[in-house]
Parts: structure tokens; C-alpha cells; sequence
């Protein structure tokens, strides 16, 4: 378990690190809207990209090319047309000159927000995009750590740099999860992409400390086609934390990213999210597109992934964290917490494929839907006939806040295996009057008690994070559903 | 002495039909006052209206509780206040453990009084002893409320919240239904324990048996929507052998 | 493109040059007819890309041709044979053969229940939705069915048993079929489909519309019994009224392909809809039970149990949708599907869905897939019963389980002589 002193250290370990040059040599411009395969160069180009990655680009953008048209249509989402040549899809990190000079200039809503999740004054700046010198005090402990991490000889950078100084595993591993052309999202994404985290963990090594994102993402701004890559080696295991709870505004509304974990022999990846984008104001104006596409691989026998998310923000979210069981005894887990409010859409789940013996996989789906919005999980167990012995159990909720609200609940369930035992059970309900009054009989105010009664229907996933994020996680929930309950 | 509860001509209507027809009580600081009544006689309405339960509505009459209206008070507000209702059916929250809920629950009254919150030891330490006078095992603080409790561990749970919370005035809705009679002993005796001259409560209950546990100051009978009769515990005695036909003018009523 | 275009496709293909031949002998009115088949055209047979039909491919229609059939062949059954293939005890019969109604092998029908006449039905679009262009299929080239309405209060006792007879090969049979209760009134109807000849590959699609008025109540079960050759669909659209309620139990036991559609809608407060379902599949059958239970009114329940057992390489597919409408509050539906994958080559697919839009409901859904328990049978082993005697032993009470739950005995009897002659055939 890790305390609250390791999670500041690793933040400051990552600021550290865009301190020391995380985004060096990137310019200050942006590349003009639209896309073509001058602008991928471009991309390529900026980041001083091998010959290889330039061309593995290339090739999915004209593998994207085939598929305009295409994006997906099946999910329970709705939006207008996107028009992806009126985007931008490369800019460098936002000049400090347009940025807020002070908290004073920033939405007071927003401000408000942060003070009911806790979030320290310092933190709540660089959330703000406030144009401060993110100057630590910690750095020289960021800098014990930092060497801490490289005596056990784990890699935790950005894409980036994985690139430049650890080409052979980026070759090895990129892509070899989510193929470039995997779907519409993910293929944009391969051609585009900004940066992200590379984690390496060596045979036999226990990561002493959850690996986050937290700082690096707002500080180089990488959001928009993010791509991270795990790798966990043999009989190794690391936690990784991805986002935070505070709202994250950003300018650019369609987010493509794409995570790939891969876990070799006896190894164990935990990736947990909590995910607050901006959802757009109560009439649903703004807020991020987040169309994810997540995936880990159990390549050895006995590996381990488990995701854990709590998704409250966004407009719209589309993501399936998924786990290919390919090898023997492998393990995959979801949790999921999944809140929409006002009018936001949520699509999301998993996808467990039972591809070898004796695999397992557990998904616990918690979805609460309030306000006008549209909650669905979505989910696919298939147990391939060399899996014998695979074990699912799935468990979905949906808890339905308010009249005008949507939750569904929409598994496919394949089965090619006698041996295997799928289990699928599925539930809506909405707070009870009763529930309500009990908790007000004994003193708690409405939203206090929405945001207890919530918790209490969230706890086997919120028990899945890390301590200290869940206790922010906690907060959020109720924040997140504040004035659902008149 | 002060009156912590007066009610004056109280009507109501549950989903609009009228059930509380003109009830007048008075209820003195430190007192124990038992409501005895048939079945549909408007016993748990009247605890319902007492703690502000949505759809209970007061259409007539007054409820001064420490000499301050109710009616403009919400739910939550009365529970701060010192109001305790203890649940004839405690409802299920599932995933909240019970010491998180008490604990938010009894914060939450502090606070409105302006005393400092209690921490997790001092929380603890109290819950600890309470529940062994209650003889409740300590795993009850961390089960979810009320979720897969016994109907005896449920009512027993209603009394440990009680004493948790220390309210001023506490109504026990039927809260001998259920209970096989070790249960009823440790659970009057939990009762008993907090009866002191700052705290009234008001006992409800169908049947005479809690009242040889719990002895009343006073006794009411209500019926039809009315107190139809007051007296002293020896009214418990005399309901017991004639049952409450004699009051009421229904035979058919036990 | 989400459907292979008719014209595509053999068999669409057939039904469309034979219409012009055709419409003038079959009854009812010659327009909506080529409606139908101009909508038919439009929508081409739905194909695996139809979110509807991901799991079941319409394939066989296109490796043989199925025209639509003569309207009557030799070689019909005696009586006592029509009896036997019902298995419904003191049923009255009305007997089809390749979709023409046999008034020699049916009984009298009883008052209120009248055979499908040119005037009596316009083939509507009823039903059709995305994925259903065999609805439409169905109304341009159906010939007989009944049509059967019960006035208001009428509750008839004796069970009505719609013998549906197919044979020849290449021969596609369609057949529709008009239940219209009033109020109060109570029914129960089986369709037993079943082939002349086993070897014959036919093709039956069958719609059933049933109207259930307030407070009525219709027990109506589908067997799906034909030849191992045989392609099957069936689709029954119901509504059902204030207060009424539908008890449904879709059987499939034979066939080569077989897919029942259920498609209910409450059309007042206060329905109550029952469906059940198995599916007893071996060899390299196809056994798919879709339902699609729209809440559209408050204060209704569904229940929904389909069980499937599958053994040699079948494939069984359940997909369930339960959709409650804003505002169709005090909704109560459950769901569950269970499979049991008897051999190392059956195959199981299923999706449950739960569509809501309301929040004050109670609604759920399970699905399992596995084996039959280890422990149950070791313990009916250490009890004396050999593995093969404990296997079948369960896979009884699995399905009586199911059985139990109709309350009408005539047709629990010939759901149960079904399935007991499936449990009694040698496992290939």
C-alpha cells in the first residue's frame, strides 16, 4: 500500500522530470487545422522521430484514410459529425502569455469545485493552467527517487523519450497490443499521436511506488492523442495511476487516446483511472470527446492486468478497457465506476477474451446515471474453445438518479468452451425514498446522503484504488451528482 | 419542568387520506411516555410526521418541539436538533459500512450544535462500549447498515444508534416487534440506560410486554386518529386483560 | 451496407419471380401484398452485421433455393397421426399443410375462431422493424393461419392447437396467424410445427399477432419441431393490454436453423408478460430465441427464463432486450437466461440487454454458461446413479424446472413429450 508521502514524491518526480526537459525540444507553434501526411511528418518531424516510427505513422494514417466514414456508430452515444480536418493536431504547450495570470482569473465555479474536492492551492494553479513556474519543493526528493526507480532499472518517461533512448522495446512493444488500424479512434491515433508514458519494469522487480501521471499530462499538455505503453517483464508488477479528480479543462475537444499494458510470466499490472475531463455545462455546451481505446495483453502464464476506472467526466465517453487472456492461468479485472449527470454520455466497459486454459476474469460495473444523461455499459465476454476452464463473473449496476435519465446494460456473452462457467448479472434500481429518509432521519442532508448512499453502491470498485485516490474519488462522486436529487 | 414535545390538534394525511384526526400531547423533558394502539390506529404515522417524512402531511394543528414549530424543519434538520426516530423496518444501505454512516450521522448533529467532530478513536472507542452494552458483536460497525441483519440485530442496531447519537427526543416505533425476549431485555436495557432527565422519548408499541421493561410516566392510547385515552402504566395492565375494543368501540380490535 | 440486397439473394430472389404468378391466388388484398414485397425488396434479408442478427447468419437461404410452396401435397397424415404430432391432449386442431389450411384433418372450429379469409386481414407492417424484412416477406406471400377472436369475458377451456405441416423440398411456407381477446376473455394456443417428411429442407416463417384486451390473458406456446434439414422463424408480435397478461413458452427442438422472435409491448398500465423458452439442440443445429419486451406503461412486470441445452456442435444464442420507456415507472422485469453446453463443440451466445429510461423500476438480468455441475453429479454418483444416469437425471430437472412454470396442463404435456423424447434420444 502506498502512503500519501510516495504519491507527492511521485508527483514530484514527474514534474521533476518536465522540469529536466520533459517536452525539450519541441517548438512554441502549431501545426495548421487538418490532416494529411504533411502534417504527420510534421509531427514526426518535431519530435526528432526515428525512420521507423515516421513510417509506422504514415502507414496508419493511410489505413485511416480507408476507414473515413467509419467511425464507430453502434455505441449508445450521440453527437454531431465530427470534422477532423477542423482540427488541430499538433501544438506545443500553450504559450504562459494567454494563460491566466492568477487564480483570479479563472472560472469561479471551477475555483469552487476545487475547494470542495480538497485539492491544495499550489495543485489547483497548475489544474488552472495558471501561467506559474511549477517550482517543487521536493526536488531533491524527486531526485532520490528518480534514482531510486533507476537503480531498480524501471523506465518511467514520456513516449518521447522512450523513443529516443529505449527505441528496441517502443519497437517491440508499440502497437503489438492495439494495432495501428485497430479501430477508427486508435488509428487516428497512431498517426497522430502527441505523447504519453512509457513504463518498463524489469524481470523480478516490484515498483516501490504507484507510477502517475497526475502532473506531467497538465504540465506538457500531451492530452490530446495521448499514448502510453506498459510493459511489465517477468515476474514483475506495477500500479499506475492515471488522471486526477480535479476537472480538467482543455481547449481541444476530441480526445483519442490509446493505452496499451502488456504483462509477461507472473507479472501484474494494476492501471487505475479517474477520469474528470470537462462534461460540458448543464445545457451540455462543451465538454471533452473522450474515445479511448485501452487494451492489455497477458502474454505470459499466470500474468495479471486489472483495471480499475472511475469516469465522471466528459461529454461523451467511449472506452473499453480491455485484457487478451492469452496466456495460461492469466487474469483480467475491470472495475468500473462510470457517473453522468446534466446531459453527459457515457459508453463504456470491457472486453474479456478467454483465449487460453484456466484464465479468469472478473468485471464489477458500476453505473449512475442523473439529470438528462445516458449511461450504458457495454461488455463482451468470449471464451475461445482452447480456453478450458476460463471463469468470468460479471456483476452491472446501474443506479438511475431522476426521471429524465438513461442506464443500460448491454453484455454479449460468446461461449466456445464446455468446461468454461460465465456468470452475468445485471441490475437497475434508483435510490429509495426509504434509503433517502433513513439517512435524513439521522441527520445527513440530502446531498450528503445521495453522495453516502452512492459510495456505499460504488465500494467494491472505490476499494480497488489506491488509498489515497480513493479518498479524492470519494469526494468527487458526490460532487459529481450534486443537485441530481431536488 | 419543560415540555420537550407539545402536539396540538394534530391532523394529517398520508397520500391524502386523513390518518391523525386531532392529536394533543404533551411530553415533559425526562419523561417516558408510551402510545399504545390498535393496528392502523395511526401509531407509525405519527412517528413518521414527528421525524418529517416526505408524503406525511400536517393539514391541522401544531408539533412545538423545545417550543419551536417543526413544520418548517426538513428531515435532517429535526435529526440535528434531537430528534431520533428508531425504524419499526431500519432500511438496508448497501456498501455503507455502519460505523461510516454513524459517524457521518453523529458529526453531522455536532456541528449543527457548533461541538468539535468527534475523531476515529474517540468515535471508536465510544461505538466499542456501547455495543458491548448492547451485547453486539464489534463486526456490526464495519457490516453495511442494516444489510443481511437479523430482524433482533436490526432493532438492536436502531438502540446503538440511539445511544451514538444522544438525541433529546427519541420515538421507538414499534421497536418490540420482532424481538424474542432476551432480545427485548438487552434492548430495554439499552433503552433504559439513556433515560436521564434531559431526554424524553415516546415508546410505540402494540403490546404490553415492552412496557414491563420500559416503565412509562404515562401511557396514551391512540385510536381512530386520537389520543381516546391517558393514564398512568397501570393503563398497560388494564389493556392488556380488555384489549382495546372497550376504547375504541371496535370488537374486532386486540 | 448492413443487408444483402434481395435480389441477391436465391431464395429472395425466387419469392420475387414467383410473386406475379402468385398474388392473384392468395387471398386478401393484392396491393398491400406487393407493399409488402417492395419493402421486402427494399430491406434485403438481413444479414450478420445487423446489430439483430449478429449471432444468427441467414446463409442457408442462399445455398438452396426455397420458393414459395404448392398449397397442397400428397401423402398427408391420417388424424391419429395429426393427434400424436400435437401431443396437445383434448385440443381442437386446425391442421396446415405447407400453409393451406386442411379442413378434413382439423376439428369444428369452435365460435369466434375463423380461418384466415381474403377479407379478414390486411397484411400489415406489424413488427417490421430493423432486421425483420421476413415480417414483410411473410405478409406478401402468406396464404392461411387463423384468425381467432374471443369476445369480450369468453374464456374458452379447451386448448387450441395449430398443426402447421411443411414438406417438399425447397419449399418456403409462410403462414400468419390473428389472436384478438377482449377483455376478460382467456386463451391458450400451440403452433406445432413439424415436417412431412424428416429429411425434407423447408423453410416455415411464421407470425403470430396477438391482441390481449384488458384483463385477458393468452397462454400461447411456439414447438419448433421440424426435420433435421428444416429452416424455421417465427416471430410473434404482442400487445397487451390493461391488466392482461401473455404467458409465452417458445420451444425449439428440431430444425436446422431455428430463430422465435418474441416482440411485446405493453399497451396499458398493469400488464403482466411471462416468457419462456428452451432450446434442445445437437448435431450442427442452430437454435437463436430473440425477445424484445418494450415497457411502454407504468406498473408492468416481465418475467423472462430461457434455458438451453446444447450438445454435438449446436449453437445456441439468446438475446433479450427490455426496454422501459420514460416514465413507465413501477416497472418489474427479470430476465435470465441459463445454458448448458453438453459436449466440447457446443457453442453458446448471448446478450441480455436492459434499455431503461425511468428511474423508479426494479429490473434485472443474468446469463450463465457452463456445464452441468460437478457436484450435483458426483452426488447423485455417491447416491448409486451411473454418470450417464446422473447426466440425464439433471438435465430432467432442468428443464422441468422450466415446464413447471406453465400453469396450463395440456400444454405443459406437450412441451414435456418434447422434451423428454429430446432427453431419450441416444446422444449421437
Amino acid at each position: 500500500m502506498s502512503t500519501p508521502d510516495s504519491m507527492d514524491a511521485v508527483r514530484a518526480v514527474t514534474e521533476g522530470e518536465y522540469k529536466y526537459g520533459f517536452v525539450t525540444d519541441m517548438d512554441e507553434d502549431r501545426a495548421p487545422k487538418g490532416l494529411n501526411t504533411d502534417i504527420v511528418r510534421f509531427i514526426s518531424a518535431r519530435k526528432n522521430e526515428p525512420e521507423w516510427l515516421l513510417d509506422w505513422r504514415l502507414k496508419a494514417y493511410q489505413r485511416w484514410l480507408g476507414m473515413a466514414d467509419r467511425d464507430p456508430k453502434w455505441a449508445r452515444i450521440s453527437h454531431p459529425p465530427i470534422d477532423f480536418q477542423d482540427l488541430y493536431y499538433y501544438s506545443a504547450p500553450k504559450s504562459k502569455a494567454d494563460a491566466p495570470k492568477s487564480l483570479d482569473e479563472v472560472d469561479p465555479e471551477l475555483l469552487a469545485t476545487y475547494d470542495k474536492l480538497g485539492i491544495p492551492l499550489r495543485e489547483r494553479e497548475v489544474l488552472a493552467g495558471v501561467a506559474v513556474d511549477a517550482v517543487f519543493d521536493s526536488i531533491s526528493v524527486a531526485t532520490t527517487y528518480k534514482a531510486k526507480l533507476g537503480e531498480l532499472g524501471i523506465i518511467f518517461c514520456s513516449m518521447s523519450e522512450a523513443v529516443r533512448e529505449h527505441p528496441d522495446l517502443v519497437k517491440k512493444y508499440l502497437g503489438s497490443v492495439v494495432p495501428a488500424a485497430d479501430n477508427f479512434y486508435a488509428c487516428l491515433n497512431s498517426a497522430v499521436f502527441s505523447d504519453g508514458s512509457f513504463v518498463y519494469i524489469p524481470k523480478g522487480v516490484r515498483c516501490p511506488m504507484e507510477l502517475s501521471t497526475y502532473f506531467r499530462i497538465n504540465a506538457a499538455q500531451t492530452g490530446q492523442f495521448e499514448r502510453t505503453l506498459i510493459v511489465a517483464d517477468a515476474g514483475s508488477y506495477v500500479s499506475y495511476l492515471e488522471g486526477c479528480t480535479a476537472p480538467m479543462r482543455d481547449e481541444n475537444q476530441l480526445h483519442a487516446a490509446v493505452v496499451e499494458l502488456v504483462a509477461l510470466e507472473d507479472a501484474e499490472i494494476k492501471y487505475s483511472t479517474v477520469q474528470n475531463w470537462y462534461p460540458g455545462d448543464k445545457d451540455g455546451k462543451g465538454g471533452i470527446y473522450n474515445f479511448v481505446t485501452k487494451r492489455g495483453a497477458c502474454r505470459g502464464a499466470r500474468a495479471k492486468i486489472s483495471w480499475t476506472q472511475v469516469e465522471t467526466g466528459s461529454a461523451i465517453t467511449w472506452k473499453y478497457p480491455s485484457v487478451l487472456l492469452e496466456a495460461e492461468g492469466s487474469i483480467g479485472e475491470f472495475y468500473s465506476v462510470a457517473v453522468t449527470n446534466n446531459l453527459q454520455q457515457a459508453d463504456t466497459g470491457t472486453k474479456m477474451f478467454h483465449l487460453a486454459p484456466n484464465t479468469r476474469s472478473t468485471i464489477i460495473s458500476k453505473g449512475i446515471s442523473a439529470g438528462r444523461s445516458q449511461n450504458t455499459y457495454r461488455g463482451l465476454v468470449r471464451v475461445a474453445p482452447k480456453a478450458a476452464n476460463a471463469r468470468n463473473y460479471t456483476q452491472c449496476d446501474s443506479l438511475l438518479i431522476g426521471d429524465a435519465c438513461g442506464g443500460h446494460t448491454t453484455p454479449y456473452i460468446e461461449v466456445r468452451n464446455r468446461s468454461a462457467r460465465v456468470e452475468h448479472e445485471a441490475t437497475a434500481s434508483k435510490i429509495s425514498d426509504d434509503q433517502l429518509f433513513y439517512c435524513r432521519a439521522r441527520g445527513l442532508g440530502t446531498e450528503d446522503a445521495v453522495s453516502l448512499i452512492v459510495n456505499g453502491f460504488c465500494k467494491e470498485v472505490m476499494q480497488k484504488l489506491p488509498m489515497e485516490f480513493a479518498v479524492e474519488a470519494q469526494k468527487l462522486l458526490g460532487v459529481s451528482l450534486e443537485g441530481s436529487v431536488g | 419542568m419543560t415540555n420537550i414535545l407539545e402536539i396540538r390538534n394534530l391532523h394529517a394525511t398520508v397520500h391524502g387520506k386523513e390518518i391523525l384526526k386531532g392529536v394533543d400531547l404533551v411530553l415533559p423533558a425526562g419523561e417516558i411516555h408510551a402510545i399504545m394502539g390498535p393496528n392502523g390506529s395511526g401509531k407509525s404515522t405519527l412517528s413518521y410526521v414527528l421525524a418529517g417524512r416526505d408524503g406525511y402531511e400536517v393539514t391541522a394543528g401544531e408539533i412545538l418541539y423545545k417550543g419551536q414549530d417543526l413544520a418548517v424543519m426538513e428531515a435532517d434538520e429535526r435529526a440535528r436538533a434531537g430528534i431520533f426516530l428508531a425504524f419499526q423496518y431500519p432500511v438496508e444501505i448497501p456498501g455503507v459500512a455502519n460505523s461510516v454512516f454513524l459517524k457521518a450521522a453523529v458529526n453531522a448533529g455536532r456541528k449543527a450544535r457548533g461541538e468539535p467532530e468527534l475523531d476515529a478513536m474517540d468515535f471508536l472507542k465510544k461505538s466499542k462500549a456501547l455495543l458491548k452494552t448492547l451485547d453486539m458483536d464489534e463486526k456490526f460497525l464495519n457490516r453495511p447498515v442494516n444489510v443481511g441483519f437479523s430482524g433482533g440485530e436490526k432493532k438492536r442496531n436502531e438502540i446503538f444508534h440511539m445511544a451514538m447519537i444522544e438525541p433529546s427526543l427519541a420515538i421507538l416505533d414499534e421497536t418490540d416487534s420482532g424481538l424474542d425476549i432476551d432480545a427485548l431485555k438487552v434492548v430495554s436495557a439499552g433503552v433504559n440506560a439513556l433515560r436521564n432527565e434531559n431526554r424524553s422519548m415516546l415508546v410505540i408499541t402494540h403490546y404490553q410486554r415492552l412496557l414491563e421493561h420500559i416503565v412509562p410516566d404515562r401511557i396514551h392510547v391512540l385510536a381512530g386518529g386520537r389520543i381516546v385515552s391517558s393514564g398512568g402504566k397501570e393503563l398497560a395492565l388494564e389493556l392488556e386483560q380488555n384489549g382495546y375494543a372497550g376504547l375504541t368501540g371496535d370488537k374486532s380490535a386486540a | 451496407m448492413m443487408t444483402t440486397p434481395a435480389t441477391d439473394n436465391p431464395t429472395a430472389r425466387a419469392h420475387a419471380e414467383a410473386f406475379a404468378g402468385l398474388v392473384s391466388s392468395l387471398p386478401g388484398d393484392a396491393t398491400a401484398r406487393q407493399d409488402a414485397l417492395t419493402r421486402f425488396k427494399a430491406a434485403g434479408l438481413p444479414t450478420r452485421r445487423v446489430e439483430e442478427w449478429k449471432f444468427t447468419g441467414l446463409d442457408a437461404l442462399s445455398r438452396k433455393v426455397f420458393a414459395p410452396a404448392a398449397p397442397a401435397i400428397t401423402g398427408s397424415p391420417s388424424r391419429a397421426q395429426i393427434e400424436a404430432i400435437a401431443g396437445v391432449p383434448g385440443a381442437i386442431h386446425a391442421v396446415f399443410i405447407n400453409g393451406s389450411f386442411d379442413a378434413s384433418l382439423s376439428d369444428a372450429l369452435p365460435a369466434g375462431v375463423a380461418l384466415l379469409s381474403g377479407a379478414s386481414v390486411t397484411p400489415t407492417a406489424t413488427g417490421e422493424g430493423r432486421g425483420q424484412s421476413l415480417i414483410a416477406l411473410n405478409a406478401a406471400f402468406m396464404r392461411d393461419g387463423v384468425v381467432i377472436d374471443v369476445a369480450d369475458g369468453a374464456r374458452i377451456e379447451q386448448p387450441l392447437a395449430l398443426v402447421f405441416l411443411a414438406g417438399g423440398d425447397g419449399a418456403a411456407v409462410h403462414t400468419r396467424n390473428v389472436v384478438r381477446l377482449g377483455s376478460g376473455a382467456a386463451l391458450q394456443v400451440v403452433e406445432i410445427h413439424a415436417s412431412l417428411n424428416a429429411a425434407g429442407a423447408t423453410f416455415s416463417n411464421a407470425v403470430t399477432e396477438a391482441v390481449i384486451g384488458a384483463g385477458a390473458r393468452l397462454t400461447h406456446a411456439r414447438i419448433a419441431a421440424e426435420g433435421k434439414s428444416a429452416l424455421h422463424h417465427s416471430h410473434a408480435a404482442v400487445s397487451i393490454g390493461e391488466g392482461g397478461e401473455y404467458v409465452s413458452f417458445a420451444l425449439s427442438v428440431g430444425g436446422e436453423l431455428t430463430r422465435q422472435e418474441s416482440d411485446v409491448r405493453f399497451a396499458a398500465p398493469g400488464g403482466t408478460a411471462r416468457l419462456y423458452g428452451a432450446y434442445l439442440g445437437r448435431g450442427r443445429q442452430h437454435m437463436d430465441h430473440t425477445t424484445r419486451v418494450r415497457h411502454d406503461h407504468p406498473g408492468c412486470a416481465t418475467e423472462e427464463l430461457f434455458k438451453g441445452a446444447l450438445d454435438g456442435e449446436a449453437h445456441g444464442v439468446f438475446q433479450g432486450l427490455i426496454h422501459v420507456a420514460p416514465h413507465a415507472i413501477k416497472t418489474d422485469a427479470r430476465q435470465r437466461n441459463v445454458n448448458l453446453l453438453l459436449s466440447d463443440r457446443a457453442v453458446a451466445d448471448a446478450k441480455p440487454e436492459l434499455e431503461i429510461l425511468a428511474d423508479d423500476v426494479k429490473c434485472s438480468h443474468g446469463a450463465t454458461v457452463g456445464d452441468l455441475d460437478a457436484d450435483e453429479i458426483f452426488y447423485l454418483r455417491a447416491r448409486g446413479l451411473s454418470p450417464d444416469a446422473a447426466r440425464r437425471l439433471l438435465l430432467t430437472g432442468y428443464v422441468e424446472d422450466l415446464i413447471g412454470r406453465l400453469d396450463d396442463a395440456a400444454i405443459a404435456a406437450a412441451i414435456k413429450a418434447r422434451t423428454d423424447a429430446w432427453l431419450g434420444e441416444e446422444q449421437p
